[in-house]
C-alpha cells in the first residue's frame, strides 16, 4: 500500500506542497519574523519593505507573519471538526445499523435534519445566535459533516452483519466492540478515509469563507480568509495584501483536493475507471 | 397516474416536515444561546437597565411561557409574519422581499451561464474524448472547483476592474434607474458564480455523454448510417441531459444561501449579504426570517428537483 502512494505522482506533488504547510503552521511562532498583532501606524498598507517581507496590512501589521500564524486556526478547525465528525458519524452509523428497529429510524431521521440547510447557511446561523471563535467553528462544522459518515458506515453494517464470517464470530461469543473494530471497521475503512479528505477540504473552506464573512476566527487572531475579507477594502492601496493570502488559500485547497483524488484513486480503483 | 400523484405529494408532504424542522430549530437556537438575547442586543450600557432588558424580552417575544412562545411563532411564520426590524420597526417581510429578488437574480443568471459555459464544453470533451478540449476542461474544471469563490472573484476584480478598467469592481444601481449600470455590476459576480458551476456542469455533462456513448443503440445508430451531428444531439444529449438537469437543479438550490460570500465580496445587497449584516448587529427577528426564507426555498428546489427527476426517469420513483 505504501509503494502505490509513493508511486503516484498526484500524491507525491500535493504532499510535497501540505508539508512544508504542516511544518510552518506546528513551528509558526518561533520563526514569524514581526509580531503579527503589532500595530504599527506609521507603516500602514506598505508595499514589501526591508522591514517587512509582504508588506504590511490597514493598521501596519506584517503580512508575512500574519500568514505564517494564520495557518494555525485553519488547520486547527479543520482537524477538530474532521475528527468531531468523524466519530460522531461512525458512532452514530454503527449504532443504528447494530440497533435496528426504532432506534436506526430516530438516528437517520435525526441526520436528516442537518441535510435540510445548505451547509454554509447551517454554519452561519449557529454563529449568528451563539457566537463565532474557533471552540464554535469546530463544533458546527463538525456535526455539519456527521451525516456523510454515519450514512457510509450505517450501510456498511448492514451490509457486513450478514456476512458469514462475522455471524461465526458472533456465535463464537465475541463481543460487539470486537465484531465492530475487527470486522466491521476494517471493511470500510478506504470510503472512511476518502470521506476523511473531503471533509478536511470541506472543513478548511467553509472557516475561511466564515472568517472572510467576519464570523469565523475571531480577530485580531488572523486566519487567512479574514485576511482577504479585510483586504478586500484596500484593493486599491495596497494590491498584494489580498494577493497573498488568496495564493496560499488557493494553492492549500488545490493541494489538498489533489490529495484527496489521490487518495481515491488509490483507495477506490473502482471510481478511477469511471471518471 | 395514481402513482405518479402519490409521489408528488409524498415529495410535497416531506417539504413541509422540513420547513417545520428548521422553524423549530431556528426557534431554539435563540432560546436557548449561551447569554440573555435581549441583554446581547442592547449592549453592555443599556442591558443594565432591568425596565429596559424587560420591553426588549417583550419585542422579541420573550416574556410569554415557551410552550406559547412555540405556537405564536408557528402561528406567525404561517402568516409570513417574521416580526419588525430591532432598529427601525420595518416589517421583516419588507426587508425580505426587496433582498430576495436580488440573491434569486444573482442565482438565475449565474446558473444560465454555467449552464451554457458547462454544457458545451461537456459535450465537447466527450465527443472529442482525450482531445485538446477535453484535457484542458477536466484540468481547468479540477483547479476551479478547489479555489474558493471568493479567491477566484478578487483575482477578476484586481484584473478585470483594477488593471484593465473594464467593469466596475462593485455595488448595486437598480435595473430601472440605469440598466446598463445594472447590467456591468451584475456581470462579475454572476461570472464568479458561474465558473465553478461550469465546472461541475461540464464534468457532469461529460461523464453522462460518455456513458450513453457507450451504449448499443449508439452503435445500432451508426450502422444504419445515421449522421453523426444527429446521433449526438438527438439521441445521446437527449438520454444524458438528465442527470445534467439534476445536477443544475441540485446547484440552483445550493446559490440561494452559497452566494453569500459572492454577495460580501461584490456588495450585492442580496438576501444573504442581509443576513450577514443581521447577524453582525444582532437583528434577530431578520437573522430568523432570512434564514428560515432561504432554507425553504433550499427545501422547496430539492423537492422540485426530485420531483422533475422522477417525471422524467420513472424509474427513479
Amino acid at each position: 500500500m505504501a509503494r502505490k502512494f509513493l508511486h503516484h505522482k498526484t500524491f507525491i506533488v500535493s504532499f510535497i506542497i501540505l508539508l512544508p504547510i504542516l511544518i510552518i503552521a506546528l513551528i509558526g511562532p518561533w520563526i514569524a519574523p514581526n509580531d503579527p498583532l503589532e500595530i504599527d501606524s506609521t507603516n500602514v498598507l506598505k508595499s514589501g519593505t526591508s522591514g517587512h517581507l509582504l508588506g504590511t496590512d490597514e493598521y501596519g501589521r506584517d503580512i508575512l507573519s500574519r500568514l505564517i500564524l494564520g495557518i494555525r486556526p485553519t488547520m486547527l478547525v479543520a482537524i477538530g471538526a474532521t475528527l468531531i465528525a468523524f466519530f460522531g458519524g461512525v458512532g452514530l452509523g454503527v449504532i443504528a445499523g447494530y440497533a435496528r428497529g426504532f432506534t436506526e429510524k430516530m438516528i437517520m431521521r435525526a441526520i436528516d435534519i442537518v441535510l435540510c440547510f445548505p451547509p454554509i447557511l447551517l454554519a452561519l446561523m449557529v454563529v449568528g445566535f451563539w457566537g463565532s471563535g474557533v471552540k464554535n467553528l469546530i463544533l458546527i462544522i463538525g456535526v455539519l459533516y456527521i451525516p456523510r459518515f454515519a450514512r457510509i458506515t450505517h450501510s456498511a453494517t448492514l451490509q457486513v452483519k450478514g456476512l458469514e464470517y462475522v455471524q461465526s464470530e458472533l456465535s463464537l461469543g465475541a463481543s460487539h466492540f470486537r465484531v465492530i473494530t475487527k470486522a466491521i471497521l476494517p471493511n470500510i475503512m478506504s470510503p472512511l478515509i476518502i470521506q476523511i479528505s473531503l471533509t478536511i477540504a470541506a472543513a478548511i473552506l467553509l472557516e475561511s469563507g466564515l472568517s472572510f464573512l467576519g464570523l469565523g476566527v475571531v480577530p485580531p487572531e488572523p486566519s487567512w480568509g479574514q485576511m482577504i475579507g479585510d483586504a478586500r477594502g484596500y484593493i486599491y492601496n495596497n494590491p498584494m495584501y489580498v494577493i497573498w493570502p488568496s495564493l496560499c488559500l488557493g494553492v492549500t485547497m488545490l493541494a489538498i483536493n489533489l490529495m484527496g483524488d489521490s487518495f481515491r484513486d488509490i483507495l477506490d480503483p473502482r471510481l478511477k475507471n469511471k471518471q | 397516474m395514481r402513482l405518479l400523484l402519490r409521489f408528488v405529494s409524498k415529495n410535497v408532504g416531506v417539504a413541509i416536515v422540513q420547513i417545520f424542522i428548521v422553524a423549530t430549530l431556528v426557534f431554539l437556537l435563540l432560546r436557548f444561546m449561551p447569554g440573555d438575547p435581549a441583554v446581547l442586543v442592547l449592549g453592555t450600557e443599556r442591558g443594565a437597565d432591568p425596565a429596559a432588558v424587560e420591553a426588549m424580552r417583550a419585542t422579541l417575544g420573550l416574556d410569554q411561557p415557551l410552550l406559547t412562545q412555540y405556537f405564536t411563532w408557528f402561528a406567525d411564520i404561517l402568516r409570513l409574519d417574521f416580526g419588525q426590524s430591532l432598529f427601525n420597526n420595518i416589517d421583516v417581510t419588507t426587508y425580505l422581499a426587496e433582498r430576495l429578488p436580488k440573491t434569486l437574480e444573482l442565482a438565475i443568471v449565474a446558473i444560465i451561464i454555467g449552464s451554457i459555459i458547462g454544457i458545451s464544453l461537456g459535450i465537447i470533451a466527450a465527443v472529442k474524448r482525450g482531445g485538446v478540449v477535453d484535457m484542458i476542461v477536466s484540468s481547468i474544471a479540477a483547479a476551479g472547483l478547489s479555489f474558493p469563490v471568493y479567491v477566484t472573484g478578487t483575482v477578476l476584480i484586481l484584473l478585470l476592474s483594477l488593471q484593465l478598467n473594464l467593469l466596475p469592481a462593485s455595488g448595486y444601481t437598480a435595473f430601472s434607474e440605469d440598466p446598463v449600470a445594472h447590467i456591468q455590476k451584475l456581470f462579475l459576480p454572476a461570472i464568479t458564480v458561474a465558473l465553478p458551476l461550469a465546472a461541475s456542469i461540464a464534468r457532469m455533462t461529460r461523464s453522462s455523454m460518455l456513458e450513453v456513448l457507450g451504449k448499443d443503440f449508439v452503435q445500432t445508430l451508426r450502422a444504419k448510417g445515421l449522421a453523426e451531428k444527429m446521433i449526438i444531439f438527438k439521441h445521446v444529449l437527449r438520454n444524458a441531459i438528465i442527470s445534467v438537469i439534476t445536477v443544475i437543479g441540485l446547484e440552483l438550490a445550493n446559490l440561494i444561501g452559497g452566494t453569500v460570500l459572492i454577495e460580501f465580496l461584490f456588495n450585492w445587497p442580496g438576501l444573504s449579504s442581509l443576513l450577514v449584516e443581521s447577524i453582525n448587529n444582532r437583528n434577530y427577528p431578520i437573522i430568523q426570517g432570512s434564514i428560515i426564507v432561504i432554507a425553504a426555498f433550499y427545501i422547496l428546489i430539492n423537492r422540485a428537483v426530485e420531483i422533475i427527476y422522477g417525471l422524467m426517469d420513472p424509474r427513479t420513483r
